[in-house]
């Protein structure tokens, strides 16, 4: 008798804690949609303190969440692309989630973090808030799985050459040298990393933000890249203040096969004539060899300084930094051919080497060691 | 018909002698004055109580007023038999001392202590359960421009792309002309690149 009631009164609280642990995560809302047939498993969705607001007609929903896959394949994974939909049709409704560099063994777990915002409208059908579908699986034998919605297929494959390309360089100066020389090439490019300046960029909507400096259009500098299949002939731009619009591209196929998409990377210079490395743009174009084709958007970038003043651009210039081939082959500039004078300085590390640096700063030459030789 | 019910002999022995406690006195009193066949029963214990000498009535001289009792005796007999039972238990295993029942103990201070913390601790954990067990990263965040309160999603401003750093961890973000913007994380800690990509259109 004597114990009931702090048993009752414990039974009842567990059931609060219970209660209001549901009523934040709401697992209805969400919803991971693997395909049945995917080499790639759910095994458990915590979503965190994830939740949604109301803001005015529409939804603001912040996800904080980590799933946790399995490879049910036979296959190495290198990499995962998942699309994360709130709204299709909403502005910032849909966002993607790409895991480049990845080793999955077949039948390992690895986990998946995912933070980020979407908007949706705040009266929609009903059903779960956010789908969680998967874009792709990159395999180590380089074959793809999944529907590409998002050209993850481009995203993945491009990381994992560029990082196989790197690897390899970095593999060389350690049997060449040893570990000092590996050393010496990574705080190169830590050197380079810290002295580059860097430059915010944000998408913006077509259509000038800003009426106090006149737009002009002005013309593109192109850069060519040694043995690359397509050639950027010329081009122009829209430039007010500190934002660029609309450009046109004229490309070309110098290459014999078939071209499906190419990537211009860009180069911005401001007022005080520094350069800048300001992203890429994909590009989905069909070229045959030997044919030319005008490529445009109509979309606009901000650019600002880390400060977050607005940069004023003058002047912008691009560069093909890859190109996909109708067949799923995939063109890289070597790295002998990134040592252009006009790129060096400016050119972002690539994201492998970030990463590899990164793990030098955190864990040491050894750590780096041992991913060289594991992906070698 | 129902069946008079009376008070029973003792009762009435120990009202005739004043020694009931308050509430039963009170009781028997209230019966008893209703009740004719009690009332006799009261009245001769009263008169056997005032027939009786003072000293019968005294506990420590009930030995000399029942001079026909061998009290010593009876003492020693009972001593015996006790004895006996003990030294028969224990030859046969069972415990010396006979399990008496406990009185009704009161609660020990560790065991509020225990069930206090079994609160704090039920409390904690949906506390806890239901607390991030991260730091959240925001890497993108998607909406520069959220329409305000009352205005149509439609009809709001424009939005844009801002991208959130994270204090620690290596970020670059990109947009490009598709409106897409990107943000690459990694994590120095697992080697882990995280590229996250939110489209506009």
């Amino acid at each position: 008798m004597r114990n009931k009631l702090p048993i009752s009164l414990r039974l009842g609280l567990a059931l609060l804690a219970v209660a209001a642990l549901s009523a934040q995560t709401q697992p209805g809302s969400y919803r991971v949609d693997l395909p049945p047939d995917a080499p790639l498993a759910l095994v458990s969705a915590d979503w965190g303190a994830s939740r949604a607001t109301a803001r005015g007609g529409a939804m603001l929903l912040e996800l904080h969440s980590t799933l946790q896959l399995r490879n049910s394949g036979a296959r190495r994974i290198r990499g995962v692309s998942l699309l994360v939909t709130a709204q299709d049709s909403t502005p910032g409704g849909r966002a993607s989630l790409t895991l480049p560099s990845l080793d999955i063994d077949s039948g390992d777990s690895f986990p998946v973090r995912l933070d980020l915002r979407l908007m949706r409208p705040l009266q929609t059908a009903p059903g779960a808030m956010v789908d969680v579908q998967l874009d792709g699986i990159l395999f180590d034998d380089l074959g793809f799985y999944g529907p590409n919605r998002m050209n993850a297929r481009r995203a993945l494959l491009a990381w994992e050459l560029e990082a196989r390309r790197d690897r390899k360089a970095l593999l060389a100066a350690l049997e060449r040298g040893g570990g000092e020389a590996l050393r010496t090439e990574l705080l190169g490019a830590m050197a380079r990393m810290a002295s580059q300046p860097r430059l915010e960029v944000q998408a913006a909507r077509a259509g000038r933000a800003t009426a106090l400096e006149p737009e002009r259009e002005v013309a593109l500098a192109a850069l060519s890249l040694p043995a690359s299949p397509v050639e950027l002939l010329s081009g122009s731009i829209r430039i007010a203040g500190d934002e660029a619009r609309a450009p046109h591209l004229l490309l070309r196929n110098v290459g014999s096969k078939p071209v499906r998409s190419v990537e211009v990377s860009w180069l911005v210079r401001d007022s005080h004539g520094r350069e800048y490395a300001a992203g890429a743009l994909p590009a989905d174009v069909d070229l045959a060899p030997g044919q030319t084709r005008p490529a445009a958007r109509d979309g606009a970038l901000r650019f600002s300084l880390p400060g977050g003043a607005p940069a004023s651009v003058t002047a912008m210039s691009g560069f093909i930094s890859s190109v996909e081939f109708a067949d799923g082959g995939m063109w890289l500039p070597t790295r002998q051919a990134l040592q252009n004078p006009r790129l060096q300085g400016v050119l972002p590390l690539s994201g492998e080497e970030e990463r590899l640096v990164e793990l030098y700063r955190r864990k040491g030459l050894d750590a780096v060691v041992q991913q060289l030789q594991k992906l070698r | 018909m129902a069946r008079q019910l009376h008070m029973d002999a003792p009762t009435l022995a120990l009202l005739a002698g004043g020694e009931l406690p308050f509430w039963r006195r009170w009781n028997a009193a209230w019966h008893v004055r209703f009740c004719s066949d009690c009332q006799a029963e009261l009245r001769k214990f009263r008169v056997l109580r005032a027939a009786l000498p003072a000293e019968a009535l005294d506990e420590s001289a009930a030995a000399d007023a029942l001079p026909g009792v061998a009290w010593s005796v009876f003492e020693a007999e009972m001593r015996a038999n006790i004895r006996l039972g003990l030294t028969a238990g224990a030859l046969a295993g069972e415990p010396e001392s006979v399990p008496q029942p406990a009185p009704p103990a009161p609660v020990p201070f560790w065991r509020w202590a225990t069930v206090c913390g079994a609160l704090v601790f039920v409390l904690g954990a949906g506390w806890w359960l239901g607390t991030p067990r991260h730091t959240p990263t925001p890497v993108v965040q998607s909406v520069l421009t959220l329409p305000v309160e009352g205005e149509d999603a439609d009809a709001a401003p424009p939005a844009g792309f801002e991208l959130l750093i994270p204090a620690s961890g290596a970020a670059r973000t990109e947009a490009d002309f598709n409106g897409a913007t990107r943000a690459r994380l990694i994590d120095g800690e697992t080697g882990r690149v995280t590229l996250q990509q939110v489209y506009a259109q």
